[in-house]
């Protein structure tokens, strides 16, 4: 074709219609296209089909059209090609010698492949056909074009009219072509309507089992399901008789069911809306569909008649405004969320001895999450589903479908039902009892099952405790010396007997001592406050108390403490004591365990025998290796240890067991102290592994354990302690309990240690520690991980309101039926009452259900997921807290008046509680003194870390507290003022990064001030807290300090006050010593001789230091060096160009590592400020990370200029290729290069990408000082807008200045366009005129 | 409404009782209703339990010693220390 010919046909060019404009905009963010597939039933003649496609086309312009981009334009104009051009794209295939499958799998494959087609140019046809031969007589066509071209009704008028000129009755009247439509549309509407404005991210609608989508592309997918025809006929009637369009019939069933799974009142859907106004366009081919978002809501009574009748009045309006607005619809969103479309599924059409019927018709335009498509015949309909693969499970979706069928078969029959009463199908699988509920005839107790293992293996280990070892036989005689003491001070069954002891050989005796005597053993954490331990002994009822610490005076009057350090007689008779043995039975109670109440008192959970031993042997069967488990089996019984392995070992390695390093007072301790003693394994004791920091240390050592239970919590800080070699052979099982676990946590054991087996276990206090598990695997997605399916001896139900089990995917309370329920809560009837109720469906009758004030849902796969809570109780690290408990101690302080107590989810570390206080005397009323007050009364997990004080609790339009308020007051940042600490004795930080450290402590703690010596966990840090405070201690100053410094004895360092610097016998987390660390580090990064050049080394004032853009190279700046508007020198940063040296070094570049070592280099050169700071390019990251570095340091950069400097994040194209802006930058600034530095391109490639790399992974934090951001006004414009509100996140808004300056992103550094950055540059930073200049001091 | 095993708990009014409950003989708001449970469950433990119990009683009130147990602690010198000595 001739440049004229060309020229002539861009001149033939059509505007694009205001829906077009809008597609060829979303065409750039991903591929859009309309697809149909038609089955051909009978002899089909090819040929005659062909040429029926190719008059078709010929018929209709707009499909022989190509778009061609306007340059400098943000849309194409359509250009039209002649009729008798080569006609549409043409391919056949035969499937006729594969299988359904495949062929099904093929044309699947051929549908996907065509989708990413461009849309057309001048020998690329807009349509194109596939013809799949699938056996005699049978036949598939494929057509692909792009959206641009068709809606869905265009597909189908298509296949219409391929059919009329296949049976030789060709269409003959006139048709309107699109580019008349177009023209009309913009004579009538005017050249420019304004554009929708850009809307933020689209509000997503939250459903329990989506999945958030992540990065990348969305996976189209697509399931269709055909609708029962009663179904079909069912709605149209309805339709009919309501005298609405069958569509809003369909809408109002689809918000029914979005608001049933999502649980939410307001709906939106985006609903498709025809668009074709006129009689004209009726029949016109081409794109006139539009979307129009329209919100239901559905409240409680709302009955269908009514919700129909608004879908059809909003449907319409829709219509309306869009009829008289073209230009108007959904703002521009990056992926829009849930849509519905409703179409005619037109009859199969019998032409020329062949029937034609559309199997599936498909436009994709704005890439909705969820998108339903019905298809209604006269009689027959189907619904297709397309959705995102990363956010929707196939399954999911089927499910869904077969609810909606549900839907649309209830509502219309029973019109005057509440939609939201409507009944779905029940979730299969969920946690019924399928004839499990049958008890073990022979009930047993706990103590019972340690005896029965005593007499099997009575020489293996059962206790590893320091340098402590008791074989079976020893713990068991020892237990019953014990058990006697106890009998004949009057223990019966279920005589409640406190036990208090550090984690020791002492403790596990104690506990099966008073599980021998028939009583019920009461734990009790020795770090409980002494005021919380003498509550729990009243509330019990405790007479008794073993302790190894009897000298604390825990126990009130009347509660005699018996010292656990001592020796019982040996021949104290067992069966001594007034009424001989008294067993208890199954139903008798084994413990007594304390939770959180939120009453604000702690309830006492009341477990029998029946339900700790059934969790137990459950979890010997599947948490230890079958073959070892030695249950109900005497004659396999090899009774471990028996032929002595082990013994000598030092408590590691090979011998299995558990280690019990939880509190006794937590039911989750209960796995690791029992399930080794039923099955014949030591379970190791340390009181050290309280800290989850000792115990991860410890863990980085061993192996051989049989179980390894934590929580998410102490799991994280686990995964951060230990090594990737560290992981393999630790643990057999590993079990996660007490908090919602995320896929992520895990992901360190299943790469570095695919043998142990991972679950996920799920079960409140009140029924015995275990009822649901999820054993982690392959198939598990990321994401939260399932609790599973009920363990044998429970039962898991998940209810609504009503006590009816829930559909897949709707939230509901989880109820837990079985032999695990505890007795109830002691002393306390009327909550036993309240929480156990009575099981509506039971097949035994009488039973109850323990209510768990959990949420949760089942999956499409029966699995139970859990969801959070239906009350304010909250998980702090696995340990349950009632706000309520805590505010209740809280307001017992004299000082405050009221209180209200948060959970602050902090992803990065575990969460933390936080209070808020109104509090009249602000001196006294300290955090350290509130802390301290709590935590005189409450466990240490339940004392809020941060206090800030409000001059009222927030609350919501219902009185309650409002938790997201609260929220932003107690947090480091919010608006509630932290509480001083009550400090002044301590010394003041001593330099600059001491007063950082000391800051990010005040952060993390909220106490003010901190000084130099104080102690982190002094303060209230704990372990977890401490892995965060390393986190943010590296983030800032680039270290790599590892968690376990806290822990290590400060080297004594030179100087006489060496030994002071110790704030803690064996800790070190004070900011002296951490600064000490850090700055020692710091000195880390040292500048190579070659990274900077003085450019223009003389000149007044301060001098200019310029970061070089991707390239890594100096010489784009000689421009400006040279520019007489520049008054100060100037120096130019660069990677130096044998890239090659330092190949290894770039593979894990980063802004923030070229920063440091930029500013060691500028150190060099000028070792106090003033500095001024340029980065061009990608060089304004390193720029911009330099000044923060500065700011750390307590200095500041005078002025830090960002010259065409984007954050890479913005740009979509970005991931994966260098092709960007950066890139393209410094290919054009290496044109300028000599021709023998450009034999060294190849290496500058490298660095290039090296440096890309780097920006891309780059997430800047705040920074206070100035910043002057300039930009080039041939720059886009939407990337420039983009490039201000992404710095304005991170700069101080009142310091950050915005210049457009005339040229490019390149020719900015060039004359004559460089003068005016010069220029801004002398103005910005030298501001006074007549020579008085307020930086003056040049370098000397 | 309460179970053979003599528990408490409660249950809307307009619905069946489920199998195995009946009333207790208290209707009315859920409060009430749990306050009314509040003063009669006074034995927390399962009916099927408590007659156990007293089955076993019976059985072993021949050898069985009435006198108050506290009585009894003087009997052994092992390591007993009385908190109330200590606390005085």
């Amino acid at each position: 074709m001739t440049a004229e010919a060309e020229q002539a046909r861009q001149v033939e060019g059509f505007r694009l219609s205001f829906r077009q404009r809008r597609l060829w905009e979303l065409a750039a963010r991903g591929p859009s296209w309309a697809q149909v597939l038609v089955t051909l039933d009978g002899e089909l003649d090819t040929d005659r089909l062909r040429a029926a496609l190719h008059d078709t086309v010929a018929r209709h312009e707009i499909l022989r059209s190509a778009y061609r981009q306007v340059p400098g334009a943000r849309t194409a104009l359509l250009v039209v090609h002649d009729a008798d051009g080569p006609g549409p794209r043409w391919s056949q295939e035969e499937l006729g010698h594969l299988d359904e499958t495949a062929r099904r799998r093929r044309i699947d494959e051929e549908v996907r492949a065509r989708r990413q087609l461009p849309h057309g140019g001048p020998d690329d046809p807009v349509l194109r056909a596939a013809l799949f031969a699938l056996g005699p007589g049978r036949h598939a066509l494929l057509l692909t074009t792009t959206a641009l071209a068709a809606d869905g009704r265009t597909l189908r008028l298509l296949v219409d009219e391929l059919a009329e000129r296949y049976a030789g009755t060709p269409p003959t009247d006139e048709v309107l072509q699109y580019s008349q439509f177009t023209e009309w549309q913009h004579q009538e509407y005017g050249e420019e309507p304004p554009h929708p404005a850009p809307g933020g991210p689209a509000p997503r609608l939250s459903l329990p089992l989506r999945r958030p989508a992540g990065s990348g592309r969305p996976e189209r997918r697509t399931v269709t399901a055909p609708l029962p025809d009663a179904v079909t006929r069912a709605v149209l009637d309805y339709a009919r008789r309501r005298r609405v369009r069958p569509g809003a019939v369909l809408l109002a069933c689809w918000q029914t069911l979005l608001s049933r799974i999502g649980g939410q009142r307001d709906i939106t859907v985006d609903a498709l809306i025809g668009g074709r106004y006129f009689e004209e366009t009726a029949t016109a081919v081409g794109h006139f569909a539009q979307w129009a978002p329209i919100t239901a809501r559905i409240d409680a009574g709302l009955v269908l008649d009514a919700l129909a009748a608004r879908a059809e009045r909003a449907l319409s309006d829709a219509e309306e405004a869009q009829q008289d607005d073209p230009s108007c619809g959904p703002p521009e969103q990056a992926g829009r969320d849930i849509g519905f479309v409703c179409v005619d599924a037109p009859a199969p059409r019998r032409a020329g001895g062949v029937t034609f019927a559309v199997a599936w018709d498909d436009v994709e335009t704005e890439s909705h999450a969820l998108r339903l498509t019905c298809a209604l015949g006269t009689t027959e309909g189907r619904t297709t589903w397309h959705y995102d693969g990363r956010q929707f499970d196939d399954a999911y979706v089927r499910a869904l479908a077969d609810q909606y069928a549900v839907l649309l078969a209830a509502l219309p029959a029973a019109p005057a039902t509440p939609v939201r009463e409507a009944r779905l199908p029940s979730a299969a699988g969920a946690g019924q009892l399928r004839g499990r509920l049958q008890e073990p005839a022979d009930g047993r107790c706990l103590h019972g099952l340690v005896e029965r293992q005593a007499r099997r293996s009575p020489d293996a280990l059962a206790v590893v405790a320091g340098t402590e070892r008791l074989t079976f036989r020893e713990l068991d005689t020892q237990a019953d010396r014990w058990s006697g003491v106890l009998r004949a001070r009057g223990v019966r069954v279920e005589t409640p007997v406190a036990v208090r002891a550090a984690p020791s050989a002492a403790l596990v005796v104690a506990l099966l001592a008073v599980l021998k005597a028939g009583g019920t053993y009461v734990p009790l954490d020795p770090l409980l406050p002494p005021l919380r331990t003498r509550e729990l002994l009243e509330r019990a009822g405790c007479r008794t108390l073993l302790t190894d610490r009897p000298d604390e005076a825990v126990a009130a009057e009347g509660v005699a403490c018996l010292d656990l350090r001592e020796q019982p007689p040996a021949d104290t008779d067992p069966d001594a004591g007034p009424g001989g043995p008294c067993e208890a039975g199954p139903d008798h109670l084994a413990y007594i365990m304390f939770t959180s109440g939120s009453s604000g008192t702690p309830k006492g959970v009341m477990l029998p025998h029946r339900a700790v031993c059934d969790y137990l042997l459950w979890s010997a069967r599947t948490y230890v290796a079958s073959d070892d488990v030695r249950d109900g089996a005497e004659d396999r019984d090899q009774g471990y240890g028996a032929d002595g392995r082990g013994r000598d070992e030092g408590g590691r390695g090979g011998m299995g067991g558990a280690m019990a390093h939880s509190s006794i007072g937590f039911d989750l301790t209960v796995t690791s102290l029992f399930l080794p003693l039923v099955t014949g394994r030591p379970v190791f004791l340390d009181p050290a592994w309280r800290d989850a920091l000792a115990l991860s240390a410890d863990l980085a050592d061993r192996t051989g354990l049989d179980l390894l239970k934590l929580t998410p919590s102490h799991l994280k800080v686990v995964n951060r302690c230990l090594e990737p070699d560290d992981f393999t052979g630790i643990t057999g099982s590993l079990v996660l309990g007490g908090e919602a676990l995320d896929r992520s946590a895990v992901d360190l054991w299943t790469a570095h240690a695919p043998e142990t087996r991972i679950f996920n276990e799920y079960g409140p206090t009140e029924t015995a520690v275990g009822v649901c598990v999820h054993e982690v695997g392959a198939h598990d997605g990321p994401g939260p991980v399932p609790i599973g399916r009920p363990m044998d001896h429970a039962e898991v139900l998940v209810l609504d309101d009503d006590l009816t089990p829930v559909p897949v995917g709707v939230p509901g309370e989880i109820y837990i039926g079985g032999t695990s329920l505890a007795r109830g809560y002691l002393g306390a009837p009327a909550a036993t009452a309240e929480r156990f109720v009575p099981h509506p469906f039971s097949p035994e009758p009488g039973r109850r259900l323990y209510r768990s004030g959990d949420l949760a849902c089942v999956g499409p796969d029966g699995l139970v997921r859990y969801l959070g809570r239906v009350d304010d109780q909250i998980k702090v690290n696995g340990v349950r807290a009632e706000p309520e408990e805590i505010r209740a101690a809280l307001l017992r302080h004299p000082g405050v008046r009221d209180a209200a107590v948060v959970l602050v989810a902090d992803a990065e570390s575990g969460d933390q509680l936080a209070a808020c206080v109104v509090a009249d005397d602000v001196r006294t009323t300290t955090a350290q003194a509130l802390r301290a007050h709590l935590a005189e009364r409450l466990p240490a997990q339940l004392v809020p870390t941060t206090y800030a004080r409000t001059e009222a609790i927030p609350l919501t339009s219902n009185g309650k507290v409002d938790q997201a308020a609260v929220r932003s007051l107690a947090t480091a940042g919010g608006s509630g003022s932290p509480l001083p600490s009550a400090g002044g004795a301590a010394t003041p930080p001593a330099d600059l990064v001491e007063a950082a450290v000391a800051r990010v402590f005040e952060k993390l703690l909220g106490v003010a001030p901190v000084g130099a010596d104080d102690d982190f966990f002094a303060l209230g840090g704990h372990s977890l807290l401490a892995v965060r405070l390393i986190a943010r201690l590296n983030a800032e100053f680039h270290a790599e300090l590892p968690v376990p410094v806290l822990f290590s004895e400060p080297e004594a360092g030179p100087g006489p006050d060496a030994d002071h610097e110790v704030g803690r016998t064996g800790r070190a987390a004070t900011p002296k010593h951490l600064a000490r660390l850090l700055k020692a580090r710091n000195a880390g990064p040292h500048a190579l001789p070659d990274d900077i050049v003085a450019l223009r080394p003389r000149g007044e004032g301060a001098p200019l230091f310029c970061v070089h853009p991707a390239g890594g190279e100096a010489t784009g700046f000689r421009h400006l060096a040279a520019c007489p508007e520049l008054r100060g020198p100037l120096y130019a940063l660069q990677t130096p160009a044998d890239g090659a040296d330092h190949e290894d070094r770039q593979e894990d570049l980063s802004v923030e590592a070229l920063a440091a070592r930029y500013l060691a280099a500028v150190r060099a050169v000028a070792p106090t400020g003033p500095y001024l700071l340029l980065g061009w390019s990608m060089g304004g990251l390193v720029a911009f990370e330099m000044a923060r570095l500065l700011e750390l340091r307590g200095e500041r950069a005078e002025m830090v200029f960002l010259v065409e400097s984007y954050l890479t994040a913005q740009h979509p194209e970005s991931d994966g290729d260098d092709d960007d802006r950066d890139a393209a930058g410094t290919a054009a600034a290496a044109q300028d290069l000599s021709a023998a530095e450009s034999l060294r391109l190849d290496l500058r490639r490298r660095t290039n990408r090296a440096h890309l790399r780097a920006a891309r992974a780059y997430r800047p934090s705040r920074y206070a000082g100035p910043v002057a951001l300039v930009q080039a006004d041939e720059q886009d414009g939407d990337l420039r807008r983009a490039a201000i509100r992404r710095w304005s996140r991170v700069c101080a808004p009142a310091r950050l200045t915005h210049h457009v300056l005339e040229g490019d992103h390149l020719t900015l550094f060039e004359p004559p366009y460089v003068s005016e950055l010069a220029r801004l540059i002398d103005r910005t930073t030298q501001p006074t005129g007549g020579g008085g200049r307020r930086r003056g001091r040049g370098r000397g | 409404m309460v179970n053979h095993e003599e528990q408490y708990s409660v249950w809307p009014a307009d619905r069946d009782n489920p199998a195995g409950w009946s009333d207790a003989g208290k209707s009315g708001p859920k409060s009430d209703c749990l306050a009314h449970i509040e003063d009669v469950w006074t034995d927390m433990r399962p009916l099927s339990l408590r007659r156990r119990l007293r089955a076993g009683e019976r059985d072993s009130q021949d050898s069985r010693d009435s006198q108050d147990s506290r009585d009894l602690q003087d009997g052994w010198g092992g390591p007993v220390a009385e908190s109330a000595d200590r606390a005085g």
